[in-house]
């Protein structure tokens, strides 16, 4: 049984064909109809066809000549390195995929990194061959140099044009081995993704390892401190759709639901096995998701507090990686503290949030989480700047640090390095792996490639750059709060951390920008930016001096009436700030500047 | 039987001004003997459940019309609606269209206030308003009224005009002054939408006047008129003591009023209703409802309109705070027992003060 299973997963840089390849191989063993319209099948949400990226991991089980063959797709984007680490624990082997006219870029390198750690077979495949830019042996020359991948027994293929898509099915079953495991050992079965159904509860993803999973089993999460047991109610395989079968077994890649309703109760990572029969050791497992980047999330105009909740938490259901708690702040209300795993990710949440749950929501500037030590020793995580300490309490402030991984053409280097430079990276190593390419690793600061890290490097390298982090470690660094303040009032969510060298300026070109934003009212309006009680920059927005209906007589009323409803709409989706109006955009200004800056 | 402010609109002009939305057409004699019979019907049909406290005659331009119709109509509506004697009975005049004869002609059969569309003492300032007249034209219509005796009667001027100066509006104030009317409307040029002026502003021909410089002109001509004896009484309007323009303050105090001819509006609490313009006039169609001011509503027109005017409104059970204590604060309101009324920097700004009420109590 075991012999004629394969599990692998798909690996990739963002856009190098991995979900056309996907679908080749879906069609090719008549999973889906040939020609079927909806390009990048495994892709099932609106957003990650749009932003054409794959973010929810989606197993599909192939029957092809006799053989079962389990495709796990990988999402592409570096937010979700940490879901390609734990479908990659799910499987025995990895389609490399390189476009053939690119090379090997940043997430390339990350994921097969990932991949060698978890002793996969890896099988690499050029793809785009049939695009007259495709230089294949530059390719495998790059895959050997960078990578320390043979490529003598690489696949040339085109994925848009089909080409090579059976000998890729080949090489699964010849190349990547079967499964071990022992089927009539206790239960030891990998939670790698979930969903939430609102019929059957969570449905959990599961790799066996050993053991048989069968519907009416007692099952319960492994390393638990208390004990929940389950009745498994529903085995399944995705094909791609949810097909209830007898039982999963070792080896085997497959689906259950438990009547499980809370999504914390099956984490991912966990291992599940058999509550009467329990085994020794759990799976091992992957550090879970920890979410690197938060913000505030505030419901806006029409929306209410209650709704957010609640499409966070169905959110929540299907991201394990998203957190979030209530908070409240005097600029903006009752709203959520979120975590997310990087900026993509809460692009993402953000948008979903608006459009598959139609809430309107104002978003505070993103933050990393800080270290701040207290003089009197007490060390305090804090991710949310309005939440600091003031700074005569502060001994010393410690930020995170990525070990960022750049690829780019030679010719880019001083660009990029200097970009670099500006958001205090520190270099590690320069390497020439071929003539015209060259990896950078530095070390910088999260809060430094949060913003627009990403898109200064693709302008910077003409588009050529890619790039990939893993987080490091903490570093203390001089870092202040700069607090914003209106006519006196601090406005909690305008406050940002910065290196105190770089305050000045960005206090500066917040204020500005406040001006803009900040519509004239009856008051003056002063803006003030300053670290502790020392403001260092400041701005004034000049009272409203006319604003006056010059005539009304009996034949204006009913119409100016209305005339001055409409003008002032606009009114009603300011928050205030003390006695002073704010629109909710202003909120957005720390982003804006960022983005100018 | 409560008497009633009644309004007659004269759609007719000699040309449109370039900032003008008022309903009017241009001056033919074909339209006009349909426009009067039609007149006529509803004179008589309305007066039949309601009779007349002030007599007011605006346009259009009422003395574009020749003079025996333009007498006719108005000694029909004062028999009609039984105007008390005494009572005020205004018309608006263009000073192109009033001479000798037709200004005896009114005298005669009682008219006892004018208002003048002067504008301006400029002639580049009343070109680029698209008046039909010249400064020297408006000054002998002026210089005609003093020399018949006829003493009460209103010059409207308008400021903020592209290109004018705060000397120009100087200027303009003080001629005026020297009329010595009883009363002077000061209106900021509004660029209302469909007019000439706002085609012309969305094709760039020229610029607003600056905020500052707006708001000045404002605050000039309340210095140089209060001193000269008028009550600032509402926020365009001057007066000497007593001679308020009767009809308008109906408006301002939210009392009903009828308004008679096309598209003229009238408010008979609790429905406000629009004629229909000349061609539906002529040919009878029915009114139609604008709005029907319910408690909300009233209450927000109390505040409204109240704020424009010197009266300002009393805030017994309304609660206000704290923006009420904000604007005093700020200078922008004064308060007098149970009454608040805006001030000079107030006025300024009335519109958001007007919203910021209406927020606090009803939307």
């Amino acid at each position: 049984m075991l012999e004629r299973i394969r599990n692998f997963a798909l690996i990739a840089h963002i856009d190098h064909g991995k979900s056309t390849l996907a679908d080749r191989i879906l069609e090719l063993t008549g999973v889906i109809p040939p020609g079927t319209k909806v390009e990048q099948v495994l892709d099932d949400m609106e957003l990650e066809r749009e932003h054409g990226v794959t973010i929810k991991l989606t197993p599909v089980r192939i029957n092809y000549k006799g053989y079962i063959l389990n495709l796990i797709d990988t999402p592409g984007h570096v937010d979700f390195s940490y879901e390609v680490s734990r479908s990659l624990a799910a499987c025995e082997g990895a389609l490399l995929i390189v476009d053939a006219t690119q090379g090997v870029e940043a997430q390339t390198v990350a994921h097969t990194n990932v991949a060698l750690n978890h002793n996969l077979e890896i099988i690499p495949i050029l793809n785009k061959i049939d695009l007259p830019q495709a230089d294949p042996e530059r390719v495998k020359n790059e895959i050997e140099e960078m990578l320390a991948i043979d490529t003598s027994d690489a696949i040339l293929c085109s994925a848009k044009e089909g080409w090579g898509v059976e000998e890729v099915l080949e090489a699964i079953i010849e190349r990547i081995p079967p499964p071990k495991g022992e089927p009539e050992a206790p239960l030891r079965a990998l939670i790698f993704d979930s969903h939430f159904d609102p019929y059957l509860g969570v449905i959990v993803y599961v790799r066996l390892f050993d053991g048989r999973l069968r519907k009416g089993m007692k099952i319960k999460m492994m390393g638990r401190e208390e004990d929940e047991i389950f009745e498994v109610t529903q085995v399944g395989v995705f094909v791609p759709k949810m097909k209830e079968i007898e039982e999963l077994q070792a080896g085997e890649v497959g689906y259950f639901a438990a009547g499980i309703r809370n999504v914390r109760s099956a984490q991912t990572g966990d291992t599940v096995t058999e509550a009467e029969r329990p085994a020794k050791e759990p799976v091992p497992g992957f550090r879970p998701a920890k979410p690197m980047v938060f913000c505030g999330l505030y419901p806006a105009e029409g929306t209410n507090y209650e709704d957010l909740r609640e499409a966070l938490e169905k959110l929540r259901l299907n991201d394990a990686a998203l957190t979030f708690q209530e908070e409240s702040s005097p600029a903006l209300g009752i709203g959520f503290h979120c975590g997310f795993l990087g900026l993509f990710h809460m692009q993402i949440i953000q948008e979903r949030l608006e459009r598959e749950f139609n809430l309107h929501i104002v978003a505070t500037a993103p933050s990393v989480k800080y270290r701040v030590k207290l003089t009197q020793g007490e060390v305090l995580e804090i991710d949310n700047p309005a939440k600091f300490p003031p700074p005569q309490m502060i001994e010393s402030i410690e930020e995170p640090f990525v070990e960022t991984t750049i690829i780019v053409p030679s010719d880019f280097i001083g660009g990029i390095m200097e970009l670099c430079k500006e958001r205090r990276g520190e270099l590690i190593s320069m390497d020439f792996p071929t003539a015209k390419r060259v990896i950078l690793r530095y070390e910088m600061p999260l809060s430094e490639i949060m913003y627009d890290f990403f898109d200064q490097l693709k302008s910077r390298s003409k588009g050529f750059a890619s790039f990939d982090y893993d987080f490091k470690g903490y570093k203390p660094e001089d870092l202040v709060k700069v607090d914003i303040l209106l006519n006196g009032v601090a406005v909690d969510a305008l406050s940002f951390i910065a290196h105190r060298e770089k305050a000045y300026r960005k206090a500066r070109l917040l204020v500005d920008k406040l001006k803009e934003e900040i519509p004239r009212q009856l008051f003056e309006v002063r803006i003030q930016a300053a670290i502790g009680s020392k403001v260092i920059a400041s701005q004034s927005i000049k009272p409203l001096r006319k604003d006056v209906l010059a005539k009304c007589y009996g034949g204006d009323v009913t119409r100016k009436k209305k005339l001055l409803e409409k003008q002032k709409e606009g009114k009603k989706r300011l928050k205030m700030v003390g006695k002073v109006e704010v629109p909710q955009e202003a909120f957005l200004s720390l982003l804006r500047i960022e983005k100018k800056d | 039987m409560e008497r009633i402010a009644v309004y007659i609109h004269i759609p007719f002009c000699l040309s449109k001004c370039a900032y003008c939305d008022f309903y009017s057409v241009k001056f033919e004699e074909s339209k006009v003997r349909s426009f009067y019979k039609a007149l006529i019907r509803e004179i008589e049909n309305l007066s039949k459940k309601l009779k007349a406290k002030t007599l007011y005659l605006g346009g259009g331009t009422p003395t574009v019309l020749p003079t025996p119709l333009l007498k006719d109509i108005i000694i029909k509506a004062k028999e009609n609606f039984q105007l008390p004697k005494g009572a005020e009975l205004c018309v608006e005049a263009n000073p192109e269209t009033l001479d000798e004869e037709k200004l005896e002609t009114l005298v005669e059969i009682g008219v006892n206030r004018l208002s003048i569309g002067v504008q301006s003492f400029n002639d580049e300032l009343l070109r680029f308003l698209g008046r039909v007249h010249t400064a020297d034209r408006a000054r002998m219509t002026l210089r005609m009224l003093k020399k018949h005796g006829f003493n009460d009667f209103n010059i409207d001027l308008i400021f903020a005009i592209p290109g004018q100066s705060l000397n120009d509006w100087r200027d303009t104030l003080k001629e005026a002054l020297d009329y010595q009317p009883t009363h002077i409307s000061c209106y900021s040029l509004t660029i209302e939408p469909g007019t000439m002026l706002w085609k012309d502003l969305a094709k760039g021909k020229f610029s607003l006047m600056d905020e500052e410089t707006e708001a000045q002109m404002f605050e000039e001509a309340h210095h140089i008129l209060t001193t000269a004896g008028y009550i600032h009484y509402e926020i365009s309007n001057y007066a000497l003591p007593g001679y308020e323009c009767g009809h308008n303050l109906c408006y301002w105090r939210g009392e009903p009023y009828l308004g008679i001819g096309p598209a003229a509006v009238s408010y008979i609490p609790p429905v406000r209703y629009q004629n229909p313009r000349l061609t539906n006039y002529i040919r009878n169609k029915t009114p139609k409802i604008l709005e029907t001011v319910d408690e909300k509503e009233k209450l927000k027109e109390r505040i409204w309109l109240g704020l424009r005017f010197k009266e300002g409104i009393s805030i017994e059970g309304l609660d206000l705070s704290p923006t009420l204590e904000e604007f005093i604060e700020a200078g922008l309101v004064e308060k007098e027992g149970d009454r608040i009324r805006l001030t000079l920097k107030g006025m300024l700004v009335f519109n958001t003060i007007a919203y910021e009420f209406w927020k606090k109590i009803v939307l």
